[in-house]
């Protein structure tokens, strides 16, 4: 049984896949979620972070054909559930949105 | 290739995961090598460990410092279990540590610690030496032992070119009066040069100058004036008997990491120049250190210095035909020989602690082989291989601290060059403390270096 919220990595990462049009691996999310936000990332807590979202069943996963950068060894791939994760995010959002509202002078 | 530490660090994820980030994590390393450099992307790799497994024991609502507590608790009861094995740990870290760490304290007293003196290397023994054509070449160290005749002295006061000052100094044993009880000291007779030559301001008063030569004044700076005068101050200006004759405290040297010319030399008093009456060129009794000019070489002062040796040879052949000068800076005079010996017995101690680390390294993986049960029952409940791994890790640093802690207590710690030169008259003591922590500081670091090492391993194997 999945939580209900997201936490901040799960968000972020969730959100890097819908931009690379739902559907991306690790090392690319990782790569993307440092060149837009400076956070570093691993590949390794990336995958890690897909794989537990997929057991949520926010994600699902599916084995690409021969990479040429893995040697020819297919390479997993994880694509958004959009239905289910459209919510939790707008969830996520409103609360982040609510949370803010009244502070602005702190990034004034 | 494959770097074993990423490897190793996917053994911390579950199996069926553990192929396929492992070749997300070195398509990474490929990328960031590409893009930042090899230097990036040996720093990325070497911290992919720690994030693997926060990555791996990271449950929803957990992070990996989750159970922390308890895992050292229940560390502390393995170490509390398994008495024989602690204390056979316990006593191989300890004698390794202990062992290290006095030899650590040596090296760092020895040759690393600056000396207490600004500008330390442009000091230098300024030493004669006898040889005639026919004999073997002398060796520096014992150039650097050498004795001075006080004319020569003057002579080379006179002639020298790069020296900023010169000054010989001798030794001698006394017996002043502390109170009502008398006290053997050891002492020096200096020039006023002294003090451009070491450029240490006095901690109280002042040093000498060329009135304190004149007939008549007795005046005496104190070296080590804690023992004997229990550090007071108001000294300064007052009389103290010296062989029983009143001598007037002028100055007191710094406390701290100054005692010379020996490391026990506890006053100075003034060294006259020689009367216009001397004339003994013949022996030799005195010590001369000197302060180089700023930007000159020592090779640059010793060429100098041996055209002095060269006239005064010519000018009086029969004491100086055979007598030349030698110029050693001054910490090599003070260590000699006693530097690549010091290095050797490192040497030797460190491969001692690395017998000593697979010593305990076999016992523990012994013991976990003898533990497979207690751990697989662990992960059959759930703990993640990371969780196991930072268990054992968490006891095998409790044994490395604790051996670690035994190891230090009495290490003794030298007091920069004292005792060891004062066969040869020269010397200078100072503060052990910053050694010890510097010391503690690596001590610690070995003993938790020693745990992480050898305690993950049997994790994984339970895990499988």
């Amino acid at each position: 049984m999945g939580r209900a919220n997201l936490g901040e990595l799960e968000e972020q990462v969730l959100l890097i896949l819908i931009r690379l049009k739902g559907e991306s691996y690790a090392v690319h999310v990782a790569e993307v979620l440092a060149d837009l936000t400076g956070r570093e990332m691993s590949a390794a807590t990336a995958f890690m972070v897909m794989r537990r979202l997929e057991h949520r069943g926010l994600l699902q996963s599916r084995v690409g054909g021969p990479d040429p950068e893995w040697g020819g060894r297919p390479r997993r791939f994880y694509k958004v559930r959009m239905k289910v994760v459209q919510p939790l995010l707008q969830s996520s959002r409103k609360a982040r949105l609510t949370l803010w509202n009244g502070l602005e002078h702190l990034w004034r | 290739m494959t770097p074993w530490i990423l490897k190793l660090a996917v053994r911390l994820l579950p199996e069926d995961v553990r192929p396929e980030v492992l070749r997300e994590l070195l398509e990474q390393r490929r990328n960031i090598r590409r893009i930042r450099g090899r230097r990036a992307a040996a720093w990325w790799t070497s911290r992919q460990p720690f994030v693997i497994a926060a990555a791996a024991d990271s449950p929803p609502g957990g992070s990996m410092w989750t159970g922390l507590l308890d895992d050292v608790r229940v560390g502390q009861r393995g170490v509390r279990r398994r008495p024989a094995l602690a204390a056979t740990v316990i006593a191989t870290i300890a004698i390794s540590v202990g062992a290290i760490a006095a030899m650590a304290s040596v090296i760092e007293a020895v040759l690393l610690r600056p000396l207490p003196f600004p500008g330390e290397d442009r000091l230098v023994w300024v030493s004669a030496y006898e040889r005639a054509p026919d004999e073997p070449p002398f060796v520096r160290e014992e150039a650097a032992r050498a004795y001075a005749n006080p004319m020569d002295v003057v002579d080379w006061a006179e002639r020298e070119r790069h020296l900023t000052a010169l000054a010989p100094f001798e030794t001698f044993e006394a017996t002043i009066r502390a109170g009502d009880r008398p006290l053997r000291v050891d002492g020096a007779t200096v020039r006023a040069t002294m003090a451009a030559v070491l450029a240490v301001p006095p901690a109280y008063g002042r040093l000498f100058t060329e009135a304190d030569y004149a007939t008549g004044v007795r005046a005496v700076v104190l070296s080590n004036w804690r023992t004997a005068f229990g550090a007071d101050p108001a000294l300064v200006g007052r009389s103290i008997l010296l062989d029983e004759v009143p001598h007037e405290v002028v100055g007191v040297l710094p406390a701290m990491g100054m005692q010379f010319p020996q490391p026990d030399t506890d006053l100075w008093l003034p060294l006259p120049p020689p009367s216009a009456s001397f004339q003994n060129r013949g022996g030799v009794w005195q010590r001369v250190v000197a302060r180089l000019d700023p930007g000159v070489t020592v090779a640059a002062a010793e060429g100098d210095m041996r055209r002095i040796a060269r006239e005064l040879a010519q000018q009086y052949p029969d004491s100086n035909k055979t007598r030349h000068i030698a110029l050693v800076p001054l910490r090599e005079g003070l260590v000699g020989a006693t530097g690549s010996v010091l290095w050797l017995l490192a040497g030797a101690v460190v491969l001692v602690l690395l017998v000593a680390c697979a010593n305990v390294g076999h016992l523990l993986l012994v013991s976990a082989q003898a533990r497979q049960r207690e751990l697989a029952v662990r992960a059959a409940l759930g703990a993640r291989s990371s969780r196991l791994a930072r268990l054992l890790f968490i006891e095998s640093a409790w044994l490395a601290a604790i051996g670690g802690v035994l190891g230090l207590v009495r290490v003794p710690v030298p007091g920069g060059f004292a005792g060891r030169r004062r066969r040869h008259g020269g010397g200078v003591a100072s503060d052990g403390r910053t050694g010890r922590n510097r010391r503690v500081g690596a001590s610690c670091g070995r003993s938790v270096a020693r745990s992480v090492k050898w305690s993950p391993t049997p994790a994984s194997d339970a895990c499988e």
